[in-house]
C-alpha cells in the first residue's frame, strides 16, 4: 500500500487504518465524523480534490475566444478560459506576485487578466505578459516565463462538461468515468447538438458537509417520496387524484465498481404526468416527440427505463437527467458547502421549449425551488446535531439493500434496487480509499467487499 | 418631471404596502395571493459581478438567471406546497419580520397606475437559531381595483442585494 501524501502523514493524526475504518461496508456502517472533522477536512482538500476530475464549467457557459468562467477546485479558485484554438485553459485565479486574486468577475470576455493590486498582467492562458515597471523596478531581470499563474495540468471534455484535475496521475476523465458514461449520456448526448446552459448560475450556501449533498444525488432514492412530498402535491395540476403522487416502487441502482460514481432511476415509463407538472406542459411534449430520434442514439431502455434519475459524478458533481438540473458542491469547510447549480436544456430545442424547461428547472432546484428548499433543511439539521460528543460517535445506518446486488441485460452493472444504499457504500469506499492514500493504480480496481 | 403622487395617494399606497407585509409576516398566504392581479409577473433575477457594471456604464444586460420567475399559477403552487403541512423548509414556518421603506411612486404608463418603487428589509429567524437577512429593493406595478384591497400587483421585480447567496434557501416570499 502506498502511503499517503507524505505532507499529510506528518502532520495529520488520522493514519490510512484508522481512516478506512471509519467506512465499514461489510456491516454498512458509517462514522459520522466523516462529516464534521477539521483534521479530515484538510486532508480531503488535499487526496480527494486535488486529485480527482472536477467539474469545471459546462462548454457553453465559454463559447467564444476569450470567454472566461470563474469558479473553484474544491476552495482553490480557478479560471477557466476559452483559448483562440478552441481549446479550455484553466489556472489558479491568483496573482504570482503578491497572491491577489486575478479577476473578480463571474464571468466574462478578457484578453488579459491584470491583477488590480499592481498591475501584474496575465493572458488568457495564464501565461505572465506585462509587469510594471519591469525595466526600473525589476531591473529587466524578472524572468516572466517562470511566473505565470498555475495552470491546471489536467483539461478534459465529455459531452460539454468540462473537467479539470490538478494530478497527472490520474486516469484519463474518459477512464475515470467508466460506465458512468452510459447513465450520463441519458441527459447530455441526446443529440449530435448536445446540451447548452439556460440562463446563468445559481450560487448559494447551506451550512452542511459535501458529503451528505453528493450522497443523496449518488444514491438516494430512499429520500424522495417523504422529502419532497409537498412539492409533487404542489405541482400536480388541480384534479388530479392524489394516487398520482404516489412515489413509484420500481427501478434500479447504479455504482461504479471503483470510482465512486452513482445513480438511480425508476424503470416504469409512467412519470409523465409528474415531468410536465415540474417541467412545463410543452417540455413533457418535447421530450415525448424527441423519443424515437434518442431512442435510435441511446437505445430503448436509455430512453424509456430510466426515469426521475439522480446521478452524482465523484465527489462533487451532480445533476438529475429530465429535471435537468446540474451542479457542483463547493466544499467550505466541513460545516459548509456553496452549491452553484446550472440549467441544462438541449441546444437543439425550439426556444420556447428552452425557456419553459429553465424556468420549470429554476422552480423545482434552485434556492428558491419547491423540491431543493427542503433538502438542505436536512442536511443542515444532520450537521447541527453532529456538533455533540455524543451524537458524533453513534455509527449511521447504510445497510440498505446490502447484499442484494443484481444484474439487468440492458444496463451496465453492478446494479441493485432503487430503493438501496449500495451507491453510497460505493461513494464512501472510494472516498476512504483515496483518503488513506491510495494511488491511482490501486484505486482502478474494483472495491471489495462492496455489495 | 413627470406627474407626482398625491400625499394622498402616497398614503394610500404606503399602507397597501405595509398591509401586505403584515399579511405575510401572519402567513395568511391565500388573502396574500388575492393581491395580485391574473396576469402577474412575479421575478428574482440572480445577482452576478461582471465588468460592465462600473459607475457609469450602460444599465446591466438582462438577467440570465431567476431565484423566482412566477407567474400566479406558480406562485399559487408555492402557496399550496406550504398548506401540505409537509414543506419542512417552512414546517414549522420561520419567523418573519417585513421591514419597508423609501416608497418613492411614479405614474405607470395607463393613466391610474403606478409604479411602486421601495426597499425591504426581511428578517428570517428560524428553528433554534438560524437568522437570515434579505435586504433588496422592490418595484411593483399597481392596478387600481374596485374590491377591498384597492390595489392588485400586476408586476413584482425583485432585486436582491447579494452575489451568492448567503441562505440555504429562499422559501419565504418577498
Amino acid at each position: 500500500m502506498t502511503e499517503r501524501n507524505p505532507d499529510i502523514a506528518a502532520t495529520s493524526g488520522w493514519t490510512p487504518r484508522d481512516i478506512r475504518a471509519l467506512v465499514d461496508v461489510k456491516t454498512g456502517t458509517l462514522d459520522p465524523r466523516i462529516y464534521c472533522d477539521e483534521e479530515l477536512y484538510r486532508i480531503e482538500l488535499e487526496q480527494i480534490f486535488a486529485r480527482s476530475w472536477l467539474f469545471l464549467a459546462h462548454r457553453s457557459q465559454i463559447p467564444k475566444a476569450g470567454d472566461f468562467f470563474t469558479t473553484y477546485m474544491g476552495e482553490d479558485p480557478v479560471i477557466v478560459s476559452r483559448q483562440k484554438d478552441g481549446s479550455v485553459a484553466a489556472f489558479l485565479n491568483q496573482c504570482r506576485h503578491r497572491g491577489m486574486r486575478l479577476s473578480r468577475l463571474d464571468h466574462g470576455n478578457a484578453k488579459y487578466f491584470t491583477c488590480s493590486y499592481h498591475g501584474w498582467s496575465y493572458d488568457s492562458a495564464g501565461k505572465l505578459v506585462n509587469v510594471p515597471m519591469e525595466k526600473n523596478g525589476y531591473c529587466s531581470k524578472l524572468n516572466k516565463a517562470e511566473w505565470g499563474a498555475v495552470r491546471v495540468p489536467r483539461i478534459a471534455e465529455y459531452k460539454g462538461l468540462i473537467f479539470g484535475c490538478w494530478d497527472a496521475e490520474a486516469p484519463e476523465l474518459d477512464a475515470y468515468l467508466g460506465d458512468a458514461k452510459f447513465y450520463i449520456d441519458v441527459m447530455f448526448d441526446r443529440s449530435d447538438a448536445g446540451t447548452e446552459v439556460w440562463g446563468g448560475v445559481h450560487k448559494w450556501v447551506i451550512p452542511c458537509n459535501w458529503k451528505f449533498a453528493a450522497e443523496q444525488f449518488c444514491s438516494d432514492m430512499y429520500h424522495a417520496p417523504l422529502s419532497h412530498m409537498s412539492a409533487i402535491l404542489a405541482v400536480l395540476p388541480d384534479g388530479v387524484p392524489p394516487e398520482a403522487a404516489q412515489w413509484p416502487t420500481e427501478g434500479l441502482q447504479w455504482r461504479s465498481p471503483n470510482a465512486g460514481h452513482g445513480t438511480g432511476f425508476h424503470t416504469p415509463d409512467d412519470q409523465g404526468q409528474l415531468l410536465a407538472a415540474i417541467d412545463g406542459s410543452s417540455v413533457a411534449q418535447y421530450l415525448m416527440e424527441s423519443r424515437p430520434r434518442v431512442a435510435e442514439r441511446l437505445g430503448n431502455a436509455r430512453t424509456t427505463a430510466v426515469n426521475g434519475a439522480h446521478m452524482t459524478i465523484f465527489p462533487t458533481c451532480s445533476f438529475l437527467p429530465g429535471i435537468n438540473t446540474l451542479r457542483v458542491w463547493h466544499p467550505r469547510g466541513p460545516n459548509e458547502i456553496e452549491v452553484w447549480a446550472l440549467a441544462i436544456v438541449d441546444a437543439d430545442a425550439p426556444q420556447d421549449v428552452k425557456d419553459t424547461w429553465g424556468q420549470g428547472i429554476t422552480r423545482s432546484f434552485s434556492p428558491a425551488g419547491l423540491f431543493e428548499q427542503d433538502d438542505g433543511e436536512n442536511w443542515i439539521e444532520v450537521q447541527r446535531v453532529l456538533r455533540g460528543a455524543r451524537a458524533r460517535r453513534q455509527p449511521f445506518n447504510m445497510q440498505m439493500g446490502l447484499g442484494n446486488e443484481k444484474s439487468d441485460d440492458r444496463f451496465p452493472g453492478p446494479l441493485s434496487y432503487v430503493f438501496s444504499e449500495a451507491a453510497a457504500r460505493g461513494l464512501y469506499t472510494r472516498w476512504a480509499r483515496m483518503m488513506a492514500g491510495e494511488s491511482h493504480a490501486e484505486l482502478a480496481r474494483p472495491h471489495e467487499g462492496v455489495s | 418631471m413627470k406627474q407626482s403622487a398625491s400625499p394622498e395617494l402616497q398614503l394610500d399606497i404606503e399602507r397597501f404596502v405595509y398591509e401586505e407585509a403584515a399579511v405575510l409576516d401572519r402567513h395568511e398566504y391565500r388573502e396574500w395571493l388575492g393581491l395580485f392581479a391574473a396576469d402577474l409577473v412575479y421575478q428574482m433575477p440572480v445577482t452576478t459581478n461582471y465588468h460592465e457594471q462600473a459607475v457609469g456604464a450602460p444599465p446591466p444586460p438582462a438577467p440570465q438567471a431567476y431565484y423566482f420567475h412566477d407567474d400566479l399559477r406558480t406562485l399559487t403552487q408555492r402557496v399550496k406546497r406550504l398548506e401540505t403541512g409537509k414543506g419542512w423548509a417552512e414546517m414549522p414556518p420561520s419567523r418573519t419580520r417585513r421591514m419597508l421603506s423609501n416608497v418613492i411612486l411614479t405614474p405607470a404608463d395607463v393613466a391610474g397606475e403606478w409604479n411602486v418603487a421601495c426597499n425591504f428589509l426581511l428578517y428570517r429567524s428560524r428553528l433554534e437559531r438560524q437568522v437570515d437577512l434579505f435586504i433588496g429593493a422592490r418595484v411593483d406595478h399597481l392596478r387600481p381595483h374596485a374590491g377591498g384591497s384597492r390595489w392588485k400587483i400586476a408586476r413584482r421585480d425583485l432585486t436582491l442585494d447579494q452575489g451568492t447567496l448567503i441562505a440555504n434557501n429562499l422559501s419565504i416570499f418577498f
